[in-house]
């Protein structure tokens, strides 16, 4: 582990500069008539961790490829350390790539393998050898370096892959979905990994995924896509709290964010928020003794979002400060550390996350405890956030 | 069903088959081994032949002209083979661009390999001819040469000429087995390798060209049997001439047979050829195998 450690620390000290290492500046890709991706901004510092997530087909991992030089660009900058590489070939950009297939080459060894950008480079062997044996040693595959990926798991595959990117030190890590073809529980190992990875190496990664919950563990950034669309830029605390509009709301965190039609309006101070519901009687009436400014003028209709862990059962996990009142569960899913309760109401299903060991069956009447201090606002026609 | 059963349900089966290949192609190969241990002669009188042993033999390997033809046969091959492997894949390596036209220039490129053997000897020795041949015309227009040469009738150049005719009309195949083979090539490769750094001749020869080497030692194998064991095209352009310059293996068995009616020692000929096709398809089987195994 000695050589690891070294690798380790030789590996970067990120200078303390005000310059990012990516900016992306209203990049436009279209193929004919079809816009892929349409005036992307994005910019990131030096050691962070950018997830680039969405749907399928939302141009995330056309992004990926286009600051890969992979693609060519229809309009707009790509700016690595500050140098403008637009139109600059893949090679002489100083990135490394984490294809989703591993995209190893199959008549090499997993030696050769690692070891092909330092080989193309003309790294001299003597100096390439130690180079690519440290970074077996810090990703645990140096026992398989004389094998060829044939005979790898693919686990071990993922490694390689990995191996081959950090072994060349580049500016920026490109990941286009490297878990997916992994199965659930590696998925989970190796997604710790990573972030172990990067944690200890400091690197710059740009990463693809399709999965909320890897953008939510593994970024220090996030960017939500739809459509060739950024959605929103932010911490994945801010994407998960403050969601800009219904789609990352919904898109971002499993179970998605309860979005639910409400009738408000201001009542001595406070946000009066009515949800109708048909199962018993009469509407469910919250307050929030705080609405932002922009909800506290609005009167009429509109959308209410809540996480799941904002409705729980009472004593478990409510708060003094919560509010409560009698819902009907339509349906009780346990999941072990939690329970999660479908209740009819403001036009949806709306889920509470209640305590594991709740006693409560499809059917019953709970009463529930409402958390509204991160309760998020929508505009009712057009979803974005009020 | 029982093993014994079974066993004999798969003679019954094979049993048209054995029975058709004996006779068409065991008794004729018995026969003429046979007859190459004798003197036997093609003739309209009666005439019995004697058993000589190994005399064709002994003749055969120690005959000029025969070991010339082999040598013949040997440039005739390797050229042709060479050309052909190195022109397909350049072709293959075209057609698998995005290009305008290219479903158009997919199809074309596979007609000289459509055409019959004898039809393109026929249409290669129009362009060729000495007096109204194509050729002459292109290179005189553009001054590469001064006035309409012969090029069939000029041994230097004339098995040269061959090969060029039978470049063109095999190359389409060994091209088609190229692009197939580029095509199962995961793009991702090619992409993980230019983001490594690897530029488009590194890119080939270290992650294209063991991808497709595999097809590749099948179809150049496969080629090569067939180019040493070339008649037809050199029957219908020059009939082994001149001066013996394009007269192959091939075509000095069939003369041995044919033109001098010598069956027995033609026979010994044919079955030396045969011998040297043999290895060369054994060689043919062991690449098979290791292309198999994988890379």
């Amino acid at each position: 582990m000695k050589h690891s450690d070294s690798f380790a620390t030789t590996k970067r000290t990120n200078p303390v500069s005000s310059e990012p290492i990516l900016a992306i500046d209203n990049l436009c890709k279209s193929y004919g008539e079809v816009n892929i991706l349409k005036e992307v901004n994005v910019a990131i510092d030096p050691g962070d961790f950018l997830v680039l997530v969405g749907p399928s087909g939302c141009g995330k991992s056309t992004l990926l490829s286009c600051i890969g030089g992979l693609t060519e660009v229809t309009s707009g900058t790509v700016k690595i350390d500050g140098y403008d590489v637009t139109h600059t070939d893949p090679a002489k950009r100083d990135i490394a790539m984490v294809f989703q297939s591993y995209a190893l080459f199959p008549n090499m060894s997993v030696e050769k393998n690692i070891g092909f950008g330092l080989e193309v480079r003309k790294v001299p062997e003597a100096e390439r050898t130690p180079k690519v044996r440290d970074v077996a040693d810090l990703l645990k595959i140096n026992q398989l370096l004389d094998r060829s990926p044939a005979q790898l798991s693919g686990g071990q595959r993922q490694r390689v892959a990995m191996g081959r990117a950090l072994v060349r030190d580049p500016k920026l890590f490109l990941f286009d979905e490297p878990l997916s073809n992994l199965d659930a529980k590696l998925r989970v190992t190796m997604r710790t990994e990573i972030k172990r990875l990067h944690q200890r190496l400091g690197a710059s990664i740009i990463y693809v995924t399709h999965d909320q919950i890897e953008a939510m563990t593994l970024a220090t950034k996030i960017v939500v896509m739809k459509d060739g669309v950024v959605q929103q830029v932010g911490s994945p605390r801010e994407i998960y709290d403050t969601p800009m509009n219904t789609f990352v709301a919904d898109f971002m965190g499993a179970p998605a964010m309860n979005l639910l039609e409400a009738h408000v309006e201001m009542v001595d101070g406070k946000l009066r928020i009515e949800v109708a519901r048909d199962d018993l009687q009469g509407p469910l009436v919250l307050f929030d003794p705080a609405p932002p400014e922009s909800v506290a003028k609005h009167r009429g209709i509109l959308k209410i979002g809540l996480r799941p862990e904002a409705l729980t059962d009472v004593g478990s996990r409510a708060r003094a400060s919560d509010q409560q009142a009698d819902c009907l569960l339509d349906v009780v899913e346990p999941a072990g550390s939690d329970t999660y309760a479908v209740i009819q109401m403001g036009g949806s299903e709306v889920i509470a996350r209640l305590h594991g060991d709740v006693d409560a069956d499809s059917g019953d009447t709970l009463r529930i405890a409402f958390d509204l201090s991160k309760i998020s606002y929508f505009d009712a026609e057009d979803g974005q956030r009020l | 069903m029982s093993a014994l059963t079974r066993t004999k349900e798969k003679w019954v089966l094979l049993a048209p088959a054995i029975i058709v290949l004996s006779l068409i192609s065991l008794a004729p190969f018995l026969q003429t081994v046979w007859a190459s241990f004798t003197d036997a002669e093609i003739t309209a009188l009666e005439r019995n032949s004697t058993w000589i042993g190994f005399e064709n033999y002994a003749y055969a390997l120690t005959d000029p002209d025969f070991i010339a033809a082999l040598g013949r046969t040997i440039y005739f091959t390797v050229v042709s083979v060479g050309l052909e492997g190195v022109l397909g894949i350049a072709v293959a390596l075209l057609l698998n661009q995005k290009l305008r036209g290219r479903l158009f220039l997919r199809v074309i490129i596979i007609l000289p390999w459509a055409v019959p053997t004898i039809v393109n000897a026929v249409a290669w020795r129009l362009i060729y001819h000495p007096d109204y041949g194509a050729l002459n015309s292109l290179l005189l227009q553009l001054g590469l040469i001064d006035e309409y040469t012969s090029w069939l009738g000029d041994p230097d150049w004339a098995l040269n000429m061959v090969i060029l005719a039978d470049v063109w009309k095999n190359f389409p195949l060994v091209a088609y087995i190229a692009l197939a083979a580029l095509q199962t090539i995961p793009s991702d490769l090619l992409k993980a390798a230019s983001i490594e750094g690897a530029g488009a001749w590194k890119r080939f020869r270290s992650i294209t060209l063991p991808w497709i080497i595999g097809p590749m030692m099948v179809v150049l194998i496969l080629r090569t049997i067939e180019a040493f064991r070339v008649f037809d095209i050199i029957y219908v352009m020059t009939r082994g001439g001149p001066a013996d310059g394009t007269k192959t293996a091939s075509f000095y068995v069939y003369q041995e047979y044919f033109s001098y009616l010598r069956s027995g020692s033609g026979a010994s000929y044919a079955v030396l050829v045969a011998g040297i096709s043999a290895v060369l398809i054994l060689a043919y089987y062991a690449g098979m195998r290791r292309s198999s195994q994988g890379v």
